[in-house]
């Protein structure tokens, strides 16, 4: 409790907020593999999971931006801002390994934090490599680059199962999606 | 029913019970909600297997998509296009209107296919991502998983880039750009069925441009308007001048423009329920297709 005050501000207690409306902006699609709902969390796993959302997102973008310079270098297309996208990416990159490896992690985050330190280092590699350059000629080049990337959406994946809060896609945004609570009403 | 170069369905391959109906036609806000199918398209002809989008990654995030989205009868590409006697490794040309989750997510079931896609899709892409994280909305749908698949798509040499409008990127077939509508690089496909140019026999498969023929009509058939979907990451003004353009490309005859999303589809055209339930739209029949 003490240390989710101190990351969040927000105490809980008779008549103040719960964990779960803490984390009330949190998708409602997540709930991780173990079963675990946003209700059933505990205060050191709500602070957590608070507290690293902000490296789950940077890793996750960042994933995202050097797959989609991936595709323009590949198919030839004019990207003159590819340097400087690859530098931020490196940037916030380099922000996002920082909190991943200051956070304290509580019991039930372990196994999520396993997955999330393992989806940086994968794309920590992918950027070394893509530093050296993207050559669209040679397959091994883009493999090099692209083995850690997918190994890295692969650990986001299991992140996002391994704990509520978290999600690859922001799939209530979708415009095809019946918000998720007109779903649960139609249950 | 005419016969032509190629034959066209609209294939259900899962459906949205309860979607508000402001999603579908801007301002329906109090309107409740509709059934939303969510199809693909198949078309055949001239020795080619094609499709329109392809649906969305089951294996990854059917479970959410059933149980938080209300995303029912979900049936595999091999079981839907079965039912047109085709296989998914006999697809081999594939125009992805736009990368949104749930028409671009099924690329991996298509190993022989050649996939088209708007190169602005993919570089607008990648700017909203370089935006503060406040403009995250803009990413909304779209999945960092689907983008890796396109790289390996890519790298097959199997992904066109289109720029633009590309007229007869096969015989009679025609790729609009639809920039700054839906998406930034959304495109929607024109079949001219005679492959005459202007055609007297062509369909347009809109996308996501419009979900429905009221987006084309309004509320009033009598006294039509264009009223936009409920979600522009472009403009709703490029959407309404996307819907004149889609018209137009049909000679003005609005059930020439395919709304994949709109339930009255099957009322509109032959159309039978399969076994699974799911709703196939016999849009028109190529010279060698018995119905």
């Amino acid at each position: 409790m003490a240390r989710f005050e101190a990351v969040s501000g927000i105490a809980f207690g008779p008549g103040l907020l719960t964990p779960s409306e803490v984390l009330d902006d949190l998708p409602a699609t997540a709930v991780g593999v173990l079963g675990m709902s946003i209700g059933e969390i505990d205060d050191a796993t709500t602070a957590y999971v608070l507290a690293i959302r902000p490296a789950f997102n940077l890793v996750r973008e960042g994933v995202s931006q050097l797959a989609g310079l991936m595709v323009l270098a590949m198919v030839g297309a004019r990207n003159e801002a590819a340097h400087d996208i690859l530098e931020r990416i490196c940037h916030e990159q380099a922000e996002a390994q920082d909190l991943i490896r200051r956070q304290a992690v509580p019991n039930r985050a372990v196994h999520h934090h396993r997955h999330l330190a393992q989806a940086g280092k994968g794309l920590d590699r992918s950027l070394k490599a893509a530093a050296m350059g993207i050559n669209r000629a040679d397959p091994a080049s883009g493999e090099t680059i692209m083995k850690p990337l997918r190994a890295a959406y692969q650990h986001l994946q299991w992140a996002t199962g391994a704990l509520p809060g978290f999600e690859v896609v922001a799939l209530s945004q979708g415009c095809c999606s019946a918000h998720a609570s007109w779903a649960r009403e139609a249950k | 029913m005419r016969m032509g170069m190629y034959s066209i369905w609209v294939l259900e391959y899962c459906w949205v019970p309860q979607a508000p109906k402001g999603l579908t036609v801007h301002g329906a806000f109090n309107q409740g909600t509709v059934k939303l199918p969510w199809s693909y398209v198949l078309i055949k002809g001239g020795g080619r297997v094609i499709m329109v989008d392809v649906g969305y990654n089951h294996k990854d995030y059917g479970a959410v998509m059933a149980d938080s989205f209300g995303v029912q009868n979900w049936r595999a590409s091999s079981v839907v296009l079965a039912e047109c006697g085709v296989k998914p490794a006999d697809v081999t040309d594939i125009f992805i209107t736009h990368a949104h989750f749930d028409h671009m997510g099924g690329t991996d079931d298509f190993p022989a296919a050649t996939f088209y896609i708007q190169e602005r899709e993919l570089s607008k892409w990648i700017w909203a991502m370089s935006l503060q994280r406040r403009f995250r909305w803009l990413m909304g749908p779209t999945d960092p998983g689907d983008i890796l698949r396109v790289v390996d798509l890519a790298r097959d040499g199997r992904l066109v880039c289109v720029d633009g409008d590309r007229e007869d990127v096969l015989p009679g077939i025609d790729l609009r750009a639809a920039f700054d509508t839906h998406t930034w690089g959304s495109m929607y496909v024109h079949v001219r069925n005679d492959r005459k140019r202007p055609s007297s026999d062509s369909y347009v498969l809109a996308g996501d441009l419009v979900y429905t023929y009221e987006n084309l009509t309004g509320p009033d058939a009598g006294d039509p308007q264009f009223i936009p979907i409920g979600l522009a990451a472009g403009s709703q003004t490029n959407l309404l001048l996307s819907s004149q353009a889609m018209l137009d490309a049909v000679g003005g005859e609005v059930r020439r423009v395919i709304p994949i999303h709109d339930e009255k589809l099957g009322e509109i055209f032959p159309s039978r329920v399969t076994t699974q339930g799911l709703t196939l739209c016999e849009i028109c029949l190529g010279d060698d297709e018995r119905s």
